[in-house]
């Protein structure tokens, strides 16, 4: 400043030399040696004056000071102040300064005070001056300490940004190396760091980042690495983020993107198809699938293994877990009827569901199976199918050509009981099976009795021969397939060489080839001793016939017993008889046949024969 | 209704014939050798008849009777305990019955009596299960469930026939008329 002033003062004079004849050479035409002693005249006449002291004076005040020391007054602008509106803050060139006389002193005056000043009234009377130490940069304690040596007061007046440390002071009033009058104050104010703005270091490398920061007066602080896609080595976040404002020097903190791990995602709430889709794109792998129980979220994640944030190695497994539906233990419902089965489910929270009926060897309407088995762990709400038990039914075999005990058990092996079994004269070998009832192949309820009816041998009633001539007769005979035999003649009063007498007698049902005995008259008895012999023969062969026709069944089969015996049976009691005579006449011995039942000790075992009982009332 | 049922004579079925012949084998050789044998061997065609009829027993209702004279089941004659107004329905487990019934053939010849022949018929049926509708101390309902059967006829020491059937099922109650009464 100092500099300036001099420059200006020697500016001023050269110009006002230079200006001098100028002027004079204009107004008073001179020659050349006038023009040099009016030059020294001029140089003479030029005075020097000392700048007063105008700061802290209003204005006016200023004005007439400047102007009693021969100063012109130049107001050049305002200045913020903590002095009073309109008083003279500054001024140029200053207080105590050379000058040439009638020349212009520039002042700066205060807009509005910052702070409130008290109206210092300055004194009218000189006091010494002191230069103004510099203490920029300085704390405030050791700016107070110079100034106190300088003999100058100090005053805080405010904060303002600055780059000098905070703390320090950032600015002073009046200025370094500018006299001030002694005790007079230095307005001091305090610097606050300056804010800066964070850039955006995303992408960058460290390096880079770092001289970006720098650039902004701000620091590197930690550094550490996250999982991130390739490349690896750049920048993927910091903190404070791009764009926030910070003081300068902060340090900010850089994430390093690490292409080998990876961040493990969220998966619980998702379906489990977007879960591994999830996993798949986070560059894992989908690890063991578990369910659990829960009543909400089904078939959605309910949780993981390592936990969502977790950082682990590229392709890692994530277990996770799968809602499903509280389950359920099924209850046996076999052997019981449908609304008690239904209410045993209900009461297990499950739905039972009649789906059909099933042939079984169990009372109608009771359930005989059920789906899902008893003791299976089924979601709650499920629905349990069971079927009940319809009588079973079974193909009727065909019994036809087997003999009668033969069909019996195939009955029984079916599961099928014997029904009522007939005869009926037939050509197929007797005892076997002509037809039955229901028919081959029909679907039957088990335990169906099932009707037959066997072959027997076909019957022929015997013709009547009597009367007829003994070719007649043989004739007669062979028609209907039965064979004669012939007894000897007897006396008789028909015509001599016809039949007097047959066995068995006309419509007597016999077997096919069966003998039918003839006699035939040898017409009218004349009474001769011969004949008295005859009639003895006679006698002798007729009981000879009684006796062969009692060995003679009219079925044509030889037996001691007769064909069609009648027989009685009692099953009444503990007896059983079956009587029969047999013979044909009294003169045949009788034999008769008892058959007594009696029945023996019975025996019941068992490991445990009862396994349950149940008390109906009638 | 033992038409509908199993017969011991079902169980026992075919031509008694030949067991009529292995009776006249025996007696010939036996100790009663003689006129027992003359006898049989006039009528044992008629007696194998006979004897087949007299077998017509209904084979539930023997099973029945050893039944109601089971120990286990005794407690259920006592009408005290069970009144009859009461029906109870015991569900019989796995078990076999045995039953023994005796058929003797008496021959009068001209009203003299013959050495009678004793055959052993021996019924053991084996239950899977079963159930027992019992009133008033009488069996009234069989629901026999499914069982099997074995049957042998016997002469002494001689087995004539035997039969053994598969298991058959059989559905449904079957009555046994006025029942059987437990004692």
């Amino acid at each position: 400043m100092f500099r300036i002033q001099v420059c200006a003062l020697i500016g001023g004079l050269v110009v006002a030399m230079a200006g001098l004849p100028a002027v004079s050479a204009a107004e008073f035409p001179t020659t050349r040696p006038e023009r040099s002693l009016q030059f020294a005249q001029d140089i003479r006449a030029v005075r020097l004056g000392v700048v007063p002291k105008v700061v802290g004076y209003s204005e006016k005040g200023a004005e007439a000071t400047l102007r009693q020391s021969g100063f012109l007054i130049d107001v050049a602008g305002t200045e913020a102040s903590n002095y009073p509106k309109g008083t003279v803050v500054r001024q140029d060139p200053p207080e105590g300064k050379s000058a040439v006389k009638g020349s212009t002193v520039r002042v700066w005056t205060a807009t509005a005070p910052r702070v409130l000043v008290p109206q210092v009234v300055v004194p009218q009377v000189r006091v010494p001056q002191v230069l103004v130490p510099e203490v920029r940069g300085r704390t405030v304690r050791d700016a107070e300490t110079l100034l106190k040596r300088a003999r100058l007061g100090m005053r805080v007046s405010g904060a303002e940004e600055s780059n000098y440390p905070e703390g320090s002071v950032a600015r002073q009033e009046p200025g370094a190396r500018t006299r001030a009058d002694r005790g007079s104050t230095v307005y001091v104010w305090t610097a606050t760091m300056s804010l800066v703005t964070v850039p955006d270091l995303t992408g960058l490398s460290i390096d880079s980042a770092r001289q970006r920061l720098r650039d902004n007066r701000l620091g590197l602080g930690a550094t550490s690495r996250r999982p991130s896609l390739p490349p690896e080595g750049k920048i993927i976040g910091h903190d404070p983020e791009a764009r926030a404002q910070v003081k300068a020097g902060s340090l900010v903190s850089i994430a390093v993107g690490d292409a080998s791990q990876v961040e493990v995602p969220r998966l619980a709430g998702q379906l489990e198809r977007a879960a591994r889709e999830t996993l798949k794109t986070a560059r894992l792998r989908a690890g063991d699938r578990h369910t659990e129980e829960s009543d909400g979220q089904e078939d959605r994640v309910l949780r993981q293994a390592p936990e969502a944030g977790s950082i682990v190695a590229r392709g890692s497994t994530v277990d996770y877990w799968i809602a499903v539906p509280a389950a359920a233990t099924v209850p046996s419902v076999e052997g019981m009827r449908t609304q008690e089965a239904l209410t045993i489910l209900k009461s297990a929270r499950l739905v039972g569901e009649q789906t059909g009926t099933e042939e079984a060897l169990r009372p109608q309407g009771e359930i005989v199976r059920q789906e899902p088995a008893a003791g299976s762990r089924v979601p709650r709400g499920s629905r349990v199918l069971f079927w009940i038990a319809s009588p079973v039914r079974v193909a009727v075999p065909d019994l036809s050509g087997m003999r009668g005990p033969d069909a019996v058990k195939r009955l029984l092996a079916e599961g099928l009981v014997v029904g009522t079994v007939g005869q009926e004269e037939s050509e197929e070998a007797e005892g076997t099976v002509i037809d039955q009832n229901p028919q081959p192949a029909q679907r039957v309820p088990l335990g169906t009795p099932v009707n037959y009816r066997v072959a027997s041998l076909a019957l022929i009633r015997v013709p009547s021969l009597i009367n007829l001539s003994l070719d007649r007769a043989r004739q007669e005979l062979v028609g209907v397939h039965l064979v004669m035999t012939r007894l000897p003649a007897e006396w008789d009063n028909a015509t001599r060489g016809t039949v007097i007498d047959q066995n068995p007698k006309p419509d007597t049902p016999v077997a096919r080839g069966a003998e039918v005995i003839v006699r035939i008259s040898a017409g009218p008895l004349f009474l001769a001793p011969w004949v008295i012999g005859g009639g003895i023969g006679a006698i002798l062969l007729a009981a000879s016939a009684g006796i062969w026709r009692s060995k003679h069944r009219p079925d044509g089969t030889r037996s001691g017993v007769a064909a069609k015996p009648e027989v009685r049976v009692r099953l009444e009691g503990e007896e059983v008889d079956a009587d029969q005579g047999i013979g044909l006449d009294r003169n045949v011995p009788e034999v008769r046949i008892r058959v007594r039942l009696e029945r023996g000790e019975s025996e019941v075992s068992a490991r445990q024969l009862v396994a349950r009982e149940e008390r109906r009332t009638s | 209704m033992s038409d509908s049922r199993i017969q011991l004579s079902d169980l026992i079925a075919g031509d008694l014939r030949a067991v009529a012949d292995k009776v006249e084998q025996e007696l010939r050789t036996g100790d009663s050798a003689g006129s027992a044998s003359i006898a049989w061997s006039m009528v044992k065609s008629e007696a194998a008849a006979r004897l087949h009829d007299a077998l017509k027993i209904d084979v539930l209702e023997l099973v029945a009777t050893a039944w109601s004279k089971a120990k286990e089941l005794k407690k259920y004659g006592d009408t005290a305990r069970y009144p009859p107004d009461q029906s109870i329905v015991v569900h019989l487990g796995e078990h076999a019955v045995s039953c023994r019934v005796q058929p003797v053939v008496e021959v009068l010849f001209n009203e003299v009596s013959l050495p009678s022949v004793r055959f052993n018929v021996e019924l053991v049926a084996r239950f899977k299960s079963a159930a027992l509708n019992i009133r008033g101390g009488v069996i009234r309902e069989v629901l026999p469930g499914a069982c099997s059967a074995q049957a042998v006829l016997r002469y002494g020491n001689v087995k004539l026939k035997e039969a053994t059937t598969p298991e058959v099922r059989f559905p449904g109650r079957l009555g046994l008329g006025n029942g059987i009464r437990i004692n």
